[in-house]
Formats: C-alpha cells, sequence, structure tokens
C-alpha cells in the first residue's frame, strides 16, 4: 500500500497508435510501463520522432492512450472525460514548453498567476506566491515586463515559476532547453530541478542532452515505443 | 475574476496599453453602428413627435361628424359633449374649400370658422401663439386669417383685402341671383409651423363660414379638446362613441392622418433595418478577428487547456469578448449619438443648411426625441449580434485538440 501511495504517475501496458494519412498504423507507443515516485527526478530521451511528446500528452491525458492504463497518484485516469481529467490536472501537473508558451498580452507575474488562476485559486496569497517564485527564478525587477521583452532564459524562467506556483505533484518538461544557448540552458536546468526538489514535486524532464539527463536521479531511454532504463 | 473572463479582458486590454487594436476598432465600429442606428431612430421619432403634435394641434383632437352632412343641432350636441369625462373645451366648426381672389390671383384655400363670440376654440391658437403679426382676437366677421405660406405664395400681407367666393354661388345662381363676392381683410398669419395647414387654411368667424356655405345655425362639426394626456382613442372607443348616436361619427386626430402617421413610422423602421444591415455586416467582421485571433493564439489555447482549463471555459473566453465589445460598443454608441445629436445645430447647418429643414419639413430646428426602448433596442441588437459573432471562433477554440494545439506552429 505504501509503495501506490508513492507513486505519483504510473503507466501500464500503455500503447498509442496513429493513423497515417495513407491509412497505415503507426504504432508508437507499443505497451510500455514506468513509474515515476514522489520527488522524483526521471529524464527521458530518445531519438527524434521516438514519441517522447507523444508518450507525455499521453501521461499528462492530453491524448488518450490506444490501450493500458494511466494512474495519478494511484487514480486510473485514462477513463475519466476530458473535463474531468482537465480538472485533475490544473492541480497535479505543471508544465514546461521548449517554446515557453507565455500569454503575450501578459506580464510575467500575470502569467505565472494565470496557472493558479486557473487551478481556481487567486487573490493576495497567490500573488505573493507568484512573486515569490519569480524571486526565486531571478526575475525580481522583471515581473511587470510583458514576455516580448524577455530574453529566451527568462521567458523560460517565467514558465517555470508558472508551472510549479499550484505546487503540483509533478513537472512535465518537454525540452525545456531546447531553444537556449548553453550556458543559459543549465543554469535553466539547475534552476527547474533545484526548484522542483525545494518544493517536492516530481519531474519528467524529456531532453536530447545527454548532460542534463544526468543531472537527474533516474535516466530512461524511449526506443521502438519501449522503455529502457539508462 | 474567474480566469476567463480575466483572459478575455486581457486580450482585449493588454497589460501595458489601454485597448489592442482589435478591441478599439471593434468598439468603434459598434459604436457607430449604435450611432446609427439609435441617431436615426431618435430623429425619425423627433419628426414623428414634431408632426403628431403639429396635427394634433391642428387637427384638434378628437372630431364628431354627420357622414358628410351639416349638424343642425350642433349647440346641443356641443352642450352634451361638454359633460363628457375627460373634455376639456368643445367647438362648433364650419369649414369647406373656398375661391381667393387676391389682385385677381385665385387661390383655393380650405375656409375653417372661428367662433369669435364664444371664443371656444379646440385648437391651441391662443395658448401656442399661433396668429402672426396680428392676434385672433382681431377676427370678426369682415376679417380673415391666411397661412403664412399662402400669405407669402399670392404676396398677400396684413391688412390687405382678399375676395371670397363660396361653391354655394352655384345655388344662387340657379336662383338667378346675383352672386357677389366677399370682400375680408387679412388680419394676422396663421403660423401653426405645419406647412399643410400654414399653406392652405384661412380662419373666418364662425358667422361669416355659415354665411359663405348657406348653413343657418347648422355646422360641420364639433371639435372636442381632451384633457392634457388623455389617450383620444381610448377616449372615443370607451366614452365617444357610446354617447353620440347615429349618425353621427367620432374619429380622433390619429385616424384622420392615419396613412401619414403610418407612413412616418415605416420610413423609421425602413431606415433602421437598413442600418440593422450595416450592423449585422459589422458582426461579421468582429467574427472574422476572433477566429483569426483563434487561429493565431492556437498554441496558448492548447497551454490553456493543458493547464487546466475545460472546453466551454475556452468558448466563454471568445464569447466574452464578443459580448465586451458589443457592450462597451452599444454604451460608446449611445454617447456618441449624445453627443453629435447635441450638437446637432451646426451639423445640419454644415450638411443641408438650415434653410432646407425649413422648406422641406417646415421645421426651424432638427427635432430629436429619445425613447429609452429604441436605446434599449438598439444596445440589446449589437450586443447579441456581436455575443454571436464570437460564437464560431468560441467553437474552434474549444474544439482544439491540446495535444495538436501545443505543435502549432
Amino acid at each position: 500500500m505504501s509503495e501506490v501511495r508513492d507513486i505519483v504517475l504510473r503507466a501500464s501496458n500503455v500503447a498509442k497508435t496513429f493513423r497515417s494519412p495513407n491509412g497505415e498504423n503507426l504504432e508508437v507507443l507499443r505497451g510500455l510501463s514506468m513509474e515515476i515516485a514522489r520527488g522524483e527526478s526521471v529524464s527521458l530521451r530518445g531519438e527524434s520522432g521516438a514519441g517522447k511528446t507523444t508518450l507525455m500528452n499521453v501521461l499528462a491525458g492530453l491524448e488518450s492512450p490506444t490501450r493500458g492504463e494511466i494512474f495519478w497518484d494511484g487514480r486510473r485516469v485514462d477513463r475519466l472525460s476530458n473535463s474531468r481529467q482537465a480538472r485533475l490536472r490544473s492541480g497535479f501537473m505543471g508544465f514546461v514548453f521548449q517554446n515557453y508558451c507565455l500569454v503575450p498580452e501578459l506580464d510575467a507575474l500575470e502569467n505565472v498567476e494565470l496557472a493558479a488562476r486557473i487551478c481556481g485559486n487567486f487573490g493576495r496569497a497567490v500573488r505573493e506566491r507568484a512573486r515569490g517564485l519569480l524571486a526565486r527564478v531571478g526575475l525580481e525587477g522583471r515581473m511587470r515586463h510583458l514576455p516580448s521583452q524577455l530574453s529566451g532564459g527568462e521567458k523560460q524562467r517565467v514558465a517555470i515559476a508558472r508551472a510549479i506556483v499550484n505546487s503540483p505533484r509533478i513537472i512535465l518538461a518537454d525540452e525545456p532547453t531546447g531553444n537556449l544557448d548553453e550556458s543559459t540552458a543549465e543554469s535553466v536546468m539547475e534552476m527547474l530541478l533545484s526548484l522542483c526538489s525545494h518544493e517536492g514535486a516530481s519531474i519528467l524532464l524529456i531532453t536530447h542532452n545527454p548532460a542534463f539527463a544526468r543531472m537527474t536521479s533516474r535516466a530512461l531511454y524511449l526506443e521502438r515505443g519501449q522503455i529502457a532504463e539508462v | 475574476m474567474k480566469w476567463w473572463l480575466y483572459i478575455a479582458l486581457k486580450q482585449l486590454f493588454p497589460t501595458g496599453r489601454p485597448a489592442s487594436f482589435f478591441a478599439a476598432v471593434s468598439v468603434l465600429g459598434v459604436a457607430l453602428g449604435v450611432l446609427g442606428l439609435f441617431g436615426t431612430q431618435s430623429v425619425m421619432n423627433g419628426f414623428h413627435s414634431q408632426i403628431s403634435e403639429k396635427l394634433r394641434d391642428t387637427s384638434g383632437d378628437v372630431i364628431i361628424r354627420n357622414r358628410g352632412r351639416p349638424i343642425e343641432n350642433a349647440e346641443e350636441l356641443k352642450a352634451k359633449l361638454l359633460k363628457l369625462p375627460g373634455v376639456k373645451g368643445a367647438e362648433i366648426m364650419a369649414g369647406g374649400p373656398v375661391m381667393m381672389l387676391h389682385k385677381n390671383v385665385p387661390a383655393f384655400p380650405m375656409l375653417r370658422s372661428y367662433d369669435t363670440i364664444s371664443q371656444d376654440c379646440a385648437l391651441p391658437i391662443k395658448e401656442k401663439d399661433f396668429i402672426r403679426m396680428g392676434s385672433i382676437d382681431d377676427l370678426d366677421d369682415d376679417s380673415v386669417i391666411i397661412g403664412q405660406y399662402m400669405g407669402a405664395s399670392r404676396g398677400i400681407s396684413v391688412g390687405d383685402t382678399v375676395e371670397i367666393v363660396a361653391p354655394t354661388i352655384l345655388d344662387k345662381m340657379k336662383r338667378d341671383e346675383i352672386p357677389m363676392p366677399v370682400r375680408l381683410k387679412v388680419v394676422g398669419l396663421l403660423a401653426s409651423g405645419y406647412s399643410e395647414v400654414d399653406g392652405n387654411i384661412a380662419l373666418v368667424s364662425l358667422r361669416r363660414m355659415r354665411d359663405l356655405y348657406s348653413l343657418g345655425g347648422a355646422a360641420h362639426s364639433v371639435i372636442l379638446r381632451l384633457e392634457d394626456g388623455a389617450d383620444c382613442s381610448k377616449w372615443a372607443k370607451e366614452v365617444g362613441r357610446k354617447a353620440v348616436d347615429f349618425p353621427f361619427t367620432v374619429s380622433t386626430w390619429l385616424t384622420s392622418n392615419e396613412s401619414f402617421l403610418r407612413v412616418i413610422k415605416m420610413e423609421k423602421v425602413m431606415m433602421s433595418l437598413i442600418i440593422v444591415l450595416i450592423i449585422i455586416v459589422a458582426s461579421f467582421s468582429i467574427c472574422i478577428s476572433l477566429y483569426t485571433s483563434v487561429l493565431r493564439k492556437t498554441r496558448e489555447i492548447g497551454l490553456m487547456g493543458a493547464m487546466g482549463a475545460r472546453p466551454w471555459q475556452i468558448a466563454l473566453t471568445y464569447c466574452i469578448q464578443g459580448f465586451i465589445i458589443g457592450a462597451l460598443g452599444s454604451v460608446a454608441g449611445l454617447a456618441l449619438t449624445w453627443i453629435i445629436l447635441h450638437f446637432r445645430e451646426p451639423i445640419v447647418e454644415f450638411v443641408v443648411g438650415r434653410q432646407t429643414l425649413i422648406d422641406f419639413y417646415h421645421f426651424a430646428h432638427l427635432p430629436v426625441k429619445y425613447e429609452l426602448v429604441d436605446a434599449l433596442r438598439a444596445c440589446a441588437f449589437s450586443t447579441v449580434l456581436c455575443t454571436l459573432a464570437g460564437l464560431l471562433p468560441a467553437f474552434r477554440a474549444a474544439r482544439l485538440k491540446i495535444s495538436e494545439a501545443m505543435r502549432n506552429e
């Protein structure tokens, strides 16, 4: 029982098949299983087109698996409606994307607050938390700047603060440093991992960079639709 | 504040800027539509109101006739009608077409009587100061008051003498009498402000009118003036028609001028319909702009979905934007209408010239009457239309698949 409670995210025998335009079935995930424990940082590498993002989408409930089961905190979610999944996801998961995905009309602080608002939280406490997180990622003086006024590294730090604002159980980061130069990427990655560790959140980090993969507690490799421990 | 309302507001009014270009142009577009719709309706209401007032002032509230025949016992009928509830005054009236000669130039006005003895009058001749360059009190059996436009067009002025020949001349000729025209002195000009009256009506004493038409003690109608604010149609139906017996007929100024009033009303409806079409076209533009916004923000919509936004909440974000544009545009449109119509005089002067207004409508000022129901209708119509314009983009946004939206380039 205690082991079940410690598992934040579990995929069991998950398969995902797409139908190609010429009518052929393309099996991207082939009955893979994996678990991520509470506070654990896991990296996932693989060739381009191996299905890393598809796996992340399936784990996050953004796409339904063709077969298999997904559990969030021990609760099976792949059979829930989209609406129900969305409600659970808002407090359970945070996302960091390669292309930042900040709302251009909102400044840095408002972008961080948006995730909390969608989760149903707003008010002074949320604002203070957002301010605190932005300060922790080194953007104390840039809170009122619009995304267009921030550098790539700064944007990604805003995205990290946004991912963490709801104190999620797990962060799914899809190549978060893909658009950054080497030194910025390294500092962003360190920041992401330390913040997750500090907040007690697990992280699934999709990356091409073996050095970043080594920074996590466990490294996985996705090949031919199956997961391999590295 | 709900996040979808927050995002809708932020997309329209982004941080650091008063409004997005799209919001500013859309609100202005709706405001101009509402200005067109409410402005036109207000001016048409003004025309309708002014013309109605003139018609009522020059026709009287209720008219009792004897199916085209003279009313022999007019005094008796008048006394009976004066006792009815809601009746403020009654006037015995005789009238009809005559030939009027001035310096051998003929005119064919309608002559209308005024009882110079009792001075009972169903028209507000004294209260509204209808007589220029003279007074109704100057009228006697040997004088006439002519409409000001008739005077102007025939070159007749106060102090001139005109000759009147009534149709009853034929009866006299049949009796081998030598009919002589009646010479009357012009003692004033009638200026009711209604061109139909001021161009065609002349006033003579009741006694002179009876004499011209050989009526004896009879009259053509009894005209009633009701208490202020009375509903003439209701009074005629509930009181008047029950009080007078056959063969008398009871009509009101509304029924007498029904066709004319209907034309004005129809004109208002037609003009409103044309402007409604313009607002519908504007709403299509809003729909297209919002739809483009959805396409441009596909990845952001996907992000919101990933962060836990439900499809209906995403849809609301766009519907609300349409609603906000409609509501703000409506309020701005009402304000714009008020400002423009408040300063309408110089605008009318600049666009058509005041003389045109006087020549065609005989109004010195462009009449305006604001009606709450028109304002509410214009606002509701624009707001609903703009909200509907947001539906298609909202539907598209709600249907986006999050994973595909996130991959959008």
